[in-house]
């Protein structure tokens, strides 16, 4: 029996550092991949697909929003369950009883409401662990499992959410996941599959080979190790083989550490963005680090500045990295008499240490362009 | 520059004209009006300013009005290494040509020729600084721009030693000035686009506030909603329960309320016979009371009685006091009347004796205006009668006199009869008889005719004869005037007038002397008044004696006997009234006392009659009773009923305590509570109800606003913001602080280059004022005071004149600054509000600059500049026509 596990679409999420256009782009993307999703499930013949939680980035998503959800969950020809997450939990605000979304839902997309089994398919149920509220106080999986019959001749698959406690840092979050209930569970054959949400990055987790994180299908941050995949699912009673397909479209790039100190290095960062594919779907977030002179920040200010224009976002953290003026930032410029006076005494000023040093290059940043402007 | 030739043709009212000009030196231009030589400087400027195909208003200016042909200027100059001439024709068939003979030879013509001409200007000239050097009509007391002009900075260095300015500093300081300004506003503040970006990010941090309140108040009613349906949930269970409570007590209360209805049916009875005990003991204590109340009223009866006896003899002892003492005031008040009566004699006594003296003396006031009335009314009488006033007395007067004289002259004017006595002899003439003694003699007038008779003897008769006849006539007439004044005061001659005038005065005093007997004598009564008084008085004179009463005392001697004895009377009348009143008060005292113990006995009467009366009836009523109902029936009764009542409490009594047993107020009690408490339960349970009704209707609307994307949106909105806000701020403190280091650098430099510049115009201006004149040279080169023996005093201040020259000195000292780099000092009518002595000294100070600069003087009047040394003066030609303008 071959099913689709996915989760975390988080279908409404906007990102600050993207453009008004860039954030158009990506809020597309995540629309477009619901529809890849649809087109796996068809290509790879599952028989229903599982999200584990998440879909929403908040019950207070626009309606339009959960509409063109809808509307792209209508690709799917077969049964779709939806399982509340944390960000978009079964509370009294949730989203899956707004008239929004009521009004639209195609037959086939359920919401796992409780924790009854729901039978999907012939010799199928699938057991799912809702989040009703933002902060759970113990964990929904175990809960279930701990109520739920021997699956006799059926194929169970348990949907839940959440950060498992074999990879959770937090030891004290009480709703975390324990990774042993289940695999008990699963060795006990209540039930099959455990299909994760939560983490981004697609993860088994333990040693059953029945327990995974899909990941989300579009990724959504630099610190995602393994997002934009979806699994295909091929399960029975006796096994269980998980395959990982692409959806991602787009990229959170990281440079955490460029050399900017020789007019090398600038090249080398121009090389580096040019050789990046995707680039109006890329995120890049470069650390700058070193110093250059006044002339040299310019040159690197342009190259950055065209990578700019060409990825969906580019953010460059200056912390590590200063403009240093130099001499042969004015030589060429023949600065002499008041000017020259000038140009010396901000000089002191930007080797300095303290802020008043930073206003001082920018100063004489200006003073260069407007003197070259002139010339 | 030097300016070397210039040659106008077609220009303005100027047919044509060249001008030769001295390179270094001094040239005067005279020109025969202002005009004409004022085209000179425009010209130049016009030459190199404008295409030859320009038709600007400038240009257009310069075309002759008469003639339809093309203005033309040509000008041959040097300026640095290079020497040319520059042609231009402009509006008709315009040309350029520019000719350059040092130091390369070369040929330009048109768009070209201009393009070479600016050049070869822009490579050796400043010309801001020749332009601002250049003096034009009325200017002459306005200072040079002479801040940002690069080659007097340039010059200036090198004279202060200092290192060359960089040429571009001064157009970097305007620019960094024209940076800071896209940011801060004059006043140092941001722009508005700062502001508004400001603005712009405040609005989103609203707008994000605002997403996260309404976010925060959807998450609080998730919270409200699960607790409020957890607390429903609970109450529903307790409403059960309640419920199910409530069930139990009331069949329980039921129970009770049937052993409750019978304990109440014996309770009655047992009241019911208890009340008839009750009955039967009243009737008892009612005998028993009747009585007592017998017995009593006969022992009232008796102290009733004797009381009444004692008032009432009290009673007649205080009636015989009162008779008493009614019988002693009686003759008390006898007493009295008796000397009232001695005492009203005694005063009518004094009355009688006053009056007798009043009687005599008004009766003899009476008898004097009395006889005065008699005396004037007779007096009016003969004032009546007697005409012979003084006014008439004085007319006979008169008239005798006039009779005396008219006889008199008579007399002497007519015969006489003159008769000497022999012996006595009778005669009669003039009908009178007399006789003439012996010895005597008489003469006896004739005045017409006198007839002397001697009885007896002769009739002699005497006739004047016709001589008198006049004085006859007069004296006649004079007596009848005599006898008419007598006739009219009604007597028959003088001297009867003369009485009767003096019987008149008598009257006239007879009749004044009433007058004032009536003041004196009627004093303030009148004349009737007077008579009553005295009628009334004599009446009482008259008629008293008689009238008192017989056997009375003896009427006193006189009025002062009779007034001591009334006095004496009425001191014996006050003590005896005195008396009467004393004893007045006590028999009032005695009649109230006895009117009180009248009162009491009565009383006393009254209550001994009431007691009676009591008694008699309650010795009936005890008596009727008795008949009715024997004391001992009445004791039997009571014992019986008593018995009864007490058995039926007792029944009560057992049917009371099996009701209690089951606690029906405890029963109550609790019932009360749980229906109470399910009241309450279910009120909370519909008030929950109605708050998550509440709940779920804020989330329905809320929770489908798309506040999560607004939210975003609003939160990316204030990073854009402020990542904007971080860059503008920082290029416009980046703009503040090099503009700010600028500025400080140029004006220390420019502190430092006034000095030469100074050093040159105090040098010049001394040849002008003397050894003590100073200058102080501001930031932007200009003369901003001048000094002079101490004084100081502000450029503005000083008079049009010393502006002037001030002004000239300075552009002077430029101009010997610049020199080599500088344009000719071209100055339009300068020194005209020069006075003639320093016209001299301004002579010197020109010639002085002569020496190193090129300087040409423009004026219509060339004695201003006889002082400048050697010159060469150059005239204009008359112009062809008036000057358009």
């Amino acid at each position: 029996m071959k099913f689709l596990h996915t989760s975390d679409w988080q279908l409404g999420m906007t990102r600050h550092f993207l453009s008004k256009e860039a954030q158009g782009r990506f809020s597309q993307a995540r629309f477009d991949s619901i529809r890849s999703i649809a087109r796996v499930a068809a290509e790879e013949q599952c028989a229903f697909v599982v999200v584990a939680g998440d879909i929403f980035e908040s019950n207070q998503v626009d309606r339009q929003t959960v509409h063109r959800a809808l509307e792209a969950l209508r690709e799917f020809r077969v049964p779709v369950l939806l399982l509340p997450g944390n960000h978009d939990p079964l509370d009294a605000a949730t989203v899956y009883r707004s008239t929004s979304f009521l009004g639209k839902r195609p037959d086939n997309v359920h919401v796992i409401e409780d924790s009854q089994p729901i039978r999907v398919v012939d010799g199928v149920e699938v057991v799912g662990a809702p989040w009703t509220s933002k902060r759970p106080l113990d964990d929904l999986l175990a809960r279930v499992l701990r109520g739920l019959p021997p699956a006799g001749g059926t194929l169970r698959v348990a949907v839940a959410h959440g950060a498992v406690d074999t990879l959770s840092p937090d030891g004290s979050s009480p709703s975390r996941i324990i990774v042993a209930a289940a695999e008990e569970a699963l060795s006990q054959r209540q039930v099959h599959y455990v299909a994760l949400g939560d983490r981004h990055s697609v993860t088994e987790v333990g040693s059953s080979r029945r327990i995974w994180y899909s990941g989300t299908p579009e990724p959504t941050d630099y610190d995602e190790v393994k997002p934009g995949f979806v699994l295909v699912v091929d399960a029975d009673r006796e096994s269980c083989s998980v395959t990982e397909v692409a959806t991602g479209t787009w990229r959170f790039t990281e440079w955490p550490e460029i050399s900017a100190t020789s007019p090398e290095d600038i090249e080398s960062v121009r090389q580096r963005i040019e050789a990046l594919p995707d680039k109006e779907r890329t995120v890049l977030k470069a650390r700058l680090k070193g110093a250059l002179s006044l002339r040299l920040d310019a040159t690197l200010r342009a190259v950055l500045d065209h990578g700019r224009d060409l990825l969906a976002a580019l953010e460059v953290r200056e912390a590590d990295y200063v403009v240093v003026p130099e001499g042969q930032d004015f030589e060429a410029l023949a600065f002499s008499g008041f000017v020259r006076a000038t140009a010396e005494e901000l000089m002191t000023k930007a080797k300095a240490e303290g802020s008043s040093a930073g206003e001082a290059r920018d100063a004489l940043a200006l003073l260069i362009r407007l003197t070259v402007g002139e010339s | 520059m030097k300016i070397l030739r210039l040659r106008l043709a077609n220009y303005r009212g100027i047919d044509t004209c060249e001008v030769h000009f001295r390179p270094t030196g001094v040239t005067v231009v005279v020109g025969p009006n202002e005009a004409g030589k004022t085209s000179l400087a425009e010209a130049i400027a016009l030459l190199f300013d404008n295409l030859d195909s320009s038709s600007r208003q400038d240009v257009r200016a310069v075309k002759p009005v008469h003639r339809d042909a093309g203005p033309e200027i040509e000008l041959e100059a040097e300026s640095g290494q290079y020497h040319f001439v520059y042609f231009k024709r402009f509006l008709k068939r315009p040309e350029t040509s520019l000719v350059v003979t040092r130091p390369v030879a070369e040929n330009f013509t048109g768009r070209e020729a201009h393009q070479r001409a600016e050049s070869i200007l822009e490579e050796t000239l400043d010309t801001d600084l020749w332009r601002a050097l250049l003096v034009t009509q009325g200017q002459a007391f306005t200072q040079a721009k002479l801040a940002d002009q690069a080659a007097l900075t340039a010059a200036l260095d090198r004279a202060s030693g200092g290192s060359s300015q960089d040429p571009r500093g001064d157009s970097l300081h305007a620019k960094v000035s024209a940076e800071v300004a896209r940011y801060w506003t004059d006043r140092g503040g941001p722009r508005k686009d700062w502001q508004d970006l400001q603005e712009r990010a405040n609005q989103a941090a609203r707008e994000v506030d605002v997403c996260r309140q309404q976010i925060a108040a959807i998450d609080q009613d998730i919270v409200e909603f699960d607790r409020v349906s957890r607390a429903l949930q609970s109450l529903g269970v307790r409403s059960a329960e309640l419920r199910k409570n409530v069930d139990a007590l009331r069949k329980t209360l039921r129970e009770i309320e049937v052993l409750e209805v019978a304990a109440e049916k014996s309770r009655l009875k047992a009241e019911s016979l208890g009340k008839s005990a009750e009955a039967a003991a009243k009737t008892r204590a009612a005998r028993a009371d009747l009585i007592r109340n017998t017995k009593t009223a006969r022992e009232s009866l008796e102290l009733a009685g004797s009381n009444a006896a004692s008032l009432a003899s009290d009673f007649q002892n205080a009636q015989a006091a009162v008779d008493e003492v009614e019988g002693s005031h009686l003759t008390v008040e006898r007493d009295a009347s008796t000397i009232e009566a001695v005492a009203d004699l005694r005063r009518r006594d004094a009355e009688y004796l006053q009056g007798k003296i009043d009687l005599e003396l008004l009766d003899e006031r009476r008898e004097r205006v009395e006889s005065a009335r008699v005396e004037a009314a007779k007096a009016r009488e003969t004032l009546a009668r007697n005409r012979a006033d003084d006014k008439r007395l004085v007319a006979i007067d008169e008239a005798e006199r006039a009779v005396t004289i008219a006889g008199a002259k008579l007399d002497s004017a007519s015969p006489s009869i003159r008769i000497k006595v022999q012996a006595s002899v009778r005669i009669e003439s003039d009908g009178k008889r007399r006789t003439l003694r012996e010895g005597t003699e008489e003469t006896i007038p004739v005045p017409e005719e006198v007839r002397l008779i001697v009885p007896g003897s002769a009739e002699i008769t005497v006739a004047a004869g016709t001589s008198t006849g006049s004085l006859q006539r007069k004296l006649a007439e004079a007596r009848v005037s005599l006898a008419s004044a007598c006739s009219s005061a009604g007597v028959d001659s003088p001297a009867e007038a003369r009485r009767r005038n003096t019987e008149r005065h008598d009257a006239d005093a007879a009749v004044a002397r009433l007058k004032h007997v009536e003041k004196a004598d009627l004093r303030d009564l009148t004349w009737d008044e007077l008579l009553t008084r005295l009628s009334s008085l004599t009446r009482l004179v008259k008629e008293y004696p008689g009238a008192r009463p017989s056997g009375s005392p003896q009427l006193p001697r006189n009025l002062d006997a009779a007034k001591s004895a009334y006095d004496a009377a009425r001191e014996e009348l006050r003590v005896v009234r005195s008396r009467v009143v004393e004893s007045a008060a006590e028999c009032d005292r005695a009649r109230k006392r006895r009117d009180r113990l009248q009162t009491d006995a009565g009383e006393s009467e009254g209550v001994r009659r009431a007691s009676e009366g009591s008694l008699r009836r309650l010795e009936q009523d005890l008596d009727k009773a008795r008949r009715e109902v024997p004391d001992e029936a009445i004791e039997e009764q009571v014992a019986q009923a008593q018995k009864v009542a007490s058995d039926a409490a007792e029944t009560y009594t057992l049917a009371n305590t099996a009701c209690s047993q089951k606690q029906p107020e405890k029963v109550r009690e609790l019932l009360a509570t749980e229906e109470a408490s399910l009241g309450s339960t279910d009120r909370q349970i519909a008030t929950l109800q109605k708050t998550a009704a509440d709940v779920r209707r804020r989330l329905d609307v809320h929770g489908e606003a798309g506040l999560h994307e607004r939210l975003l949106a609003a939160e990316g909105k204030v990073y854009a913001a402020q990542r904007e806000l971080a860059g503008l701020e920082r290029r416009a403190k980046a703009a503040q602080l090099l503009l700010k280091t600028l500025t400080t650098h140029r004006d220390a430099v420019r502190k430092a280059y006034v000095g030469p510049l100074q050093i040159r115009i105090e040098a010049l201006g001394r040849i002008l004022f003397d050894q003590s004149f100073a200058v102080e040279i501001d930031g932007e080169l200009r003369i901003a005071s001048r000094t002079q023996h101490s004084v100081t005093v502000p450029f503005d201040s000083l008079s049009a004149g010393t502006r002037e020259q001030l002004s000239l000195i300075a552009r002077v000292a430029c101009a010997q600054l610049v020199a080599a780099e500088g344009g000719p000092l071209l100055l339009d009518d300068v020194l005209g509000f020069t006075d003639p002595e320093r016209l001299h000294a301004m002579g010197a100070i020109l010639r002085i600059g002569g020496q190193s600069c090129q300087i040409v003087l423009l004026t219509s009047d060339p004695d201003r500049y006889a002082h400048v040394g050697d010159v060469e003066v150059v005239r204009l030609p008359p112009l062809s026509l008036p000057m358009r303008n």
